[in-house]
């Protein structure tokens, strides 16, 4: 297959209706099979395409077609990928992030949106999108003060729809929740996947710590307050089913630490993990090379690849194949096998961002908390 | 036995008109929604179908009100659900292995004599560990009335008597699909199997599958897994030697010969029927009489169209 732009270059330098042609024809980034083509009008001195696929220079620069000032580059993705971007243009000695205003696909996260290319064979999941037909979970804002970091703590609560006392229901704790219900479309994947009957209906702590560092970096009194304050607040407030299987620590990055050291400080009590794109970093030989934040979280990591003992007992672990955290999450997993846990893990073609979280969720929720799909022939 | 007749799927090509006028012309309808859950009752679907509004006999509600009046039943309920779920997931761990088990001997590279004994052996040993999963099921249901006490007897006796006083005052029973589980566990509670034969029944998707020996529940493409069929609990028995799969084209790989044919293998010696929208199965005389659509599931992996009277099905012994 000739690419659009091989035909536009077949002759040499385009003329200029060809170029004009090439632009107001096509969608960019223009992904044709395993070519995504990226296209910039505009001033500048370069034009580079800066994403976050790690094993590839950081940037890759396009260039500029003679005598214009149209910026054209070329990358080669694989099927399924998701990957994230904006454009740095360098001009007179500065150097700006942009999006890529030729392309409206955005993906929004705590620092502000970054363009998107969904490459060949990748589609938004069905079930991440809201539909008229499904019923919707609510929202709860609840507050109380934690003994444990001596401060008021908020919480929201997604209740299921048709919530009833008399039944008990599983509870999710959802690390950087409000992220999630942003950034990743966590209250449209409950109520959607909760209609599907593809995962029980749940009820979902969602918390975001004042200091996440800190508390979500391997701390014992993150731990304690989630098993000595949080679960029994929330327990005493909604009808939960009392038991490990019913409850289940969900977090990304940082959160997924956090749900690891809690489910190792108590082991048995939290009998469903959901780990995404952990930040498990640990140190064979040498120094912490991840910096401050990362010491006590390589503390742990190495004491508990000594001796991991059976912290949960099914655990759904996901991380991108163009993360850094690659590494670190494939050699948890032999690790984790080990122990006797049920594991299972899946690689996406994506990165460090709340889009891989949100798609993987369908997949890992509906294993740890499997749904009356089975049970439903209408 | 009473006149049956099995439906697929209503909501797309209803055929429950013209089952009911097979049935009975005359007479008002109970219908039993249980399977709905906490939509029970919302029957304005088959009012508009019947040309008549059904009376629902309401036994989720019942259940659910029950479950609000005698804390010893709903502390053994949640007790009998919890260990229904341990149940499964170590069922589901045993039959997971045996039967990749049984497929990859099936797979085998070397077709010799031995293989193919030891394979038969292998999905004889899936077939005892179905079976002992019943087993299971019963005692622990079993376990759980064990726990009532006289008051909570009584008060399910009084819903029961309150039931079959609307069934007898009724031309015929229709039971119609949902949550396979929570409906069989209202007939069962309130111990309809004897209320039910003595009225024409007409049931469809789940509520077919609550009237067989055996609840299978299945799906070959769920959003993860292996998707093995479950032998999940005992049925009625009001459809002796028959599984049914209602769905089938939106659940079931059928153009996949091999998994047809596991499938068949493993539920033998029962008749395997396929449920499309609308099909329906005449059960009269002690004959069961295919109608439109309805397909058997063959032990070749072929799927076949039936027109003819179904003939060699076997009981199952329990």
């Amino acid at each position: 297959m000739t690419r659009a732009l091989d035909r536009l270059f077949r002759n040499g330098t385009p003329r200029k209706e060809d170029l004009a042609s090439f632009l107001s024809e096509n969608e960019f980034p223009l992904v044709e099979g395993r070519s995504v083509t990226f296209a910039f009008v505009g001033h500048a001195d370069a034009v580079r395409v800066q994403h976050w696929i790690y094993g590839l220079p950081s940037a890759e620069p396009l260039s500029r077609i003679d005598g214009t000032k149209v910026w054209v580059g070329r990358m080669n993705l694989p099927p399924g990928s998701r990957v994230e971007y904006k454009l740095l243009l360098s001009r007179e000695g500065h150097e700006e992030l942009i999006q890529d205003p030729r392309n409206p696909h955005l993906a929004h996260d705590p620092f502000g949106a970054n363009s998107v290319i969904h490459a060949d064979g990748y589609t938004t999941p069905e079930w991440t999108q809201p539909d008229p037909d499904t019923n919707r979970g609510t929202l709860e804002e609840q507050v109380f003060q934690s003994k444990v970091f001596g401060d008021e703590r908020k919480i929201t609560v997604y209740v299921p729809a048709r919530l009833r006392l008399i039944r008990q229901y599983p509870l999710l704790i959802v690390h950087d929740g409000q992220d999630f219900l942003k950034f990743s479309g966590l209250r449209t994947v409950l109520d959607n996947l909760i209609q599907h009957h593809e995962i029980p209906s749940v009820v979902a702590a969602l918390i975001q710590s004042p200091n996440r560092l800190p508390e979500y970096g391997a701390n014992p009194n993150h731990a304690l307050f989630l098993r000595n304050e949080l679960v029994p607040f929330l327990e005493k407030n909604y009808p939960l089913e009392p038991a490990p299987q019913a409850r289940c620590l969900v977090g990304a990055s940082f959160g997924g630490v956090a749900c690891l050291h809690a489910a190792a400080q108590y082991p048995g009590f939290f009998g469903r993990l959901l780990l995404q794109s952990g930040s498990f970093a640990f140190t064979d030989i040498g120094a912490n090379r991840h910096g401050a934040p990362f010491e006590p979280v390589v503390r742990f990591m190495n004491r508990f690849r000594k001796d991991p003992g059976r912290p949960s007992e099914r655990v759904f672990m996901s991380c991108g194949q163009y993360e850094s955290l690659i590494y670190e999450n494939r050699s948890l997993v032999p690790l984790l096998q080990d122990t006797g846990m049920s594991l299972r893990y899946v690689e996406s073609r994506d990165g460090h961002n709340w889009e891989n979280w949100r798609d993987r969720l369908r997949e890992g929720l509906s294993w740890l908390l499997p749904g009356p799909l089975w049970m439903i022939y209408e | 036995m009473t006149r049956i007749q099995i439906l697929g799927p209503q909501r797309v090509r209803p055929s429950l008109h013209e089952a009911r006028s097979a049935l009975a012309k005359d007479g008002t309808v109970a219908v039993i929604t249980a399977g709905w859950e906490d939509r029970e009752g919302e029957n304005q679907e088959i009012a508009r179908i019947l040309g008549e509004a059904p009376l629902d006999l309401r036994l989720f509600r019942r259940t659910e009100h029950l479950l609000d009046d005698c804390p010893e039943i709903l502390a053994a309920s949640q007790e009998y659900q919890h260990h229904r779920r341990e149940l499964r997931d170590i069922y589901n761990v045993r039959l997971t292995h045996a039967l990749a088990a049984a497929t990859e001997l099936a797979h085998h590279s070397i077709d010799s004599q031995l293989v193919r004994e030891e394979t038969e052996q292998a999905f004889r040993e899936i077939r005892r560990l179905d079976d002992d999963h019943l087993k299971r099921g019963e005692f622990l249901w079993k376990q759980f009335v064990s726990c009532f006490t006289r008051k909570s007897k009584d008060r399910i006796q009084i819903e029961r008597k309150e039931i079959r006083s609307h069934i007898e005052s009724c031309a015929m029973t229709l039971i119609a699909g949902g949550h396979v589980v929570h409906l069989l566990h209202c007939l069962r509670l309130f111990d309809l199997k004897p209320l039910l034969v003595s009225r024409p029944l007409i049931a469809w998707s789940a509520g077919a599958m609550a009237l067989c020996d055996r609840v299978v529940l299945f799906h070959d493409s769920p959003p993860q897994g292996a998707g093995n069929a479950e032998v999940f609990d005992r049925g009625l028995g009001l459809c002796p030697g028959l599984v049914l799969f209602p769905h089938a084209r939106r659940r079931l790989r059928l153009d996949d010969a091999e998994r047809v044919s596991r499938l068949v293998a493993r539920l033998q010696p029962a008749t395997c029927l396929v449920l499309p929208n609308g099909a329906m199965l005449s059960y009269e005389g002690g004959e069961w009489t295919p109608g439109k659509g309805i397909r058997r599931l063959n032990a070749d992996g072929s799927v076949e169209h039936m027109v003819s009277p179904i003939d060699e099905i076997h009981e199952e012994t329990r």
